[in-house]
């Protein structure tokens, strides 16, 4: 069964009932999954977040989690946005175990929670620290373990890497792959660099046109590639023209 | 070494510009440029405050706390005002031409009236210190309450936050710069607020005090007064100063 299940979603902002920002979005999302939204800037694709996380809410269309169609679904999926947002006046551990401290559990018992993932967050040492003295790296990662922790299934990622420099970029691929897979996320993920959809993804979704509509959806096949070699492998640049082809046209 | 050094002319360069000054107050005093019992010399001042300092540090005592009531009413008020303010349109519509009106009204006009109304005991006095001082921090505080990124708020609804705990875990952070910018100018208006209002009426207190040798021409001590009102002011926006540093250190740089 999908873990997620989007049907024939549209939506238009309330105050222009007219004119529709997306329509009939459908794709699904299955339990250690990835899927990347790629397409231009301002076609919609935070639009989308924002309805999954529950923010907004479709005109029309349904949401399924788990087989079950969600009205409300405001707090049901994690949702990391594009800035880190990280509460400056918390020390980092506090930042990452917010979501414990929001449902009211003592601060002592909510460090204790997060405190074994530091490491596998490559964070350990930083716990005591306040936001403004990590790098763009670890804010992302500490903002990553946020999300993780508000122990949701779905996590929905906005863009979550585009502020780092392309080194830090590719080892935070990596890393989020590794992450992925032993802790089994399940994650949508909006991109603006189709390498990185293609290094992270299962499948990719391609928004175009106005209002915007999945124009292209590819089931990525790595094989047992590493990322490196995938990058190299004719496979990777046949689904990168493909998408390109499909912006382009 | 290479930081120290601002720092030791950041400090040299004001205070150069402070004794020279003193300098030539001295100089023009000691030369009777203007009549002695007009501008005292500094040092007489300096003797006149040695001479005083048991009287006026009752007086100062007296000062302080009407100044201390008044504040701390100030910021109570700026805090019910800025909450009812960020959380209804209709009062935010409402209050903010009051507020601004508030403060077009010159405090030696509001201060008889208060006396009138009130007498000549404290109240009055921190009744019109709360009003001068409470703008300069609701105005702060409202600043810092709007201004929070409304994907943080979002977020944090997502998390199934109350509204409690967004007050609690972004709305006052974000807003403490704007507060203690706005406590830097309330703290200075009320010891100034305190002191006007004791001019209208009252029985201790600088202002009385200032009334008193004013009347008997003690200028000297006079100005050892007004030189102690700025001392004060100076002292408590230096406390202001730091309180801030302390809880903003981690704000640095940083947006919520």
């Amino acid at each position: 069964m999908d873990l997620l299940q989007v049907e024939n979603i549209s939506f238009a902002y309330p105050d222009m009932p007219d004119n529709l920002v997306l329509s009939d979005i459908s794709f699904s999302l299955s339990k250690g999954e990835i899927v990347a939204l790629v397409g231009s800037s301002g076609v919609g694709k935070t639009t989308l977040l924002n309805l999954l996380s529950g923010f907004q809410k479709p005109n029309t269309g349904r949401i399924f989690l788990k087989g079950v169609e969600e009205e409300k679904l405001l707090g049901k999926i994690s949702y990391m946005l594009q800035s880190d947002m990280l509460l400056p006046n918390l020390k980092v551990i506090d930042n990452v175990a917010l979501p414990y401290l929001l449902k009211k559990m003592p601060r002592k018992k909510a460090r204790e929670k997060v405190l074994p993932y530091f490491e596998e967050f490559n964070l350990q040492g930083y716990e005591n620290y306040f936001p403004n003295s990590l790098s763009g790296g670890m804010r992302q990662r500490c903002a990553l373990m946020r999300t993780f922790f508000q122990d949701n299934e779905v996590l929905l990622l906005d863009e979550p890497f585009s502020a780092l420099d392309e080194l830090t970029r590719s080892q935070i691929n990596e890393w989020f792959l590794s992450i992925s897979r032993k802790f089994e996320l399940s994650s949508v993920i909006i991109t603006h660099s189709l390498d990185e959809a293609l290094l992270l993804a299962d499948k990719v979704y391609v928004l175009k046109g106005k209002p915007a509509s999945i124009a292209l959806s590819l089931t990525i096949d790595r094989g047992d590639l590493s990322n490196r070699d995938f990058t190299l492998d004719p496979k990777f640049l046949e689904y990168k023209r493909k998408i390109k082809d499909t912006l382009n046209s | 070494m290479k930081r120290k050094l601002p720092n030791i002319t950041n400090f040299l360069i004001p205070t150069a510009f402070v004794v020279a000054i003193l300098i030539i107050w001295e100089v023009v005093a000691r030369l009777e440029v203007v009549p002695h019992y007009m501008l005292p010399s500094f040092t007489a001042c300096c003797k006149a405050f040695v001479k005083d300092f048991p009287l006026l540090m009752k007086h100062t005592g007296y000062t302080l706390a009407e100044a201390f009531a008044g504040l701390s009413c100030g910021i109570l008020l700026a805090l019910v005002i800025a909450l009812l303010m960020d959380n209804s349109k209709i009062l935010y519509k409402g209050i903010k031409p009051l507020m601004t009106l508030s403060q077009t009204i010159p405090t030696v006009c509001i201060a008889p009236l208060l006396v009138l109304w009130f007498g000549y005991e404290m109240l009055p006095k921190v009744i019109l210190i709360t009003i001068t001082t409470f703008f300069p921090i609701a105005v702060g505080l409202l600043d810092g309450f709007k201004s929070v990124d409304k994907n943080l708020i979002g977020l944090m609804q997502s998390m199934n936050a109350t509204k409690l705990q967004i007050y609690r875990y972004a709305k006052f952070p974000n807003a403490l710069v704007g507060f203690f910018s706005g406590l830097k100018i309330s703290v200075t208006y009320s010891i100034v607020g305190a002191v006007i209002s004791e001019w209208l009426g009252g029985f201790y207190g600088l202002g009385v005090y200032i009334i008193r040798v004013k009347k008997s021409y003690s200028f000297d001590k006079m100005f050892a007064a007004i030189m102690l009102i700025s001392a004060l002011s100076l002292i408590l926006m230096t406390i202001c100063d730091l309180l801030s540093k302390h809880f903003t250190k981690n704000l640095k740089g940083e947006k919520i």
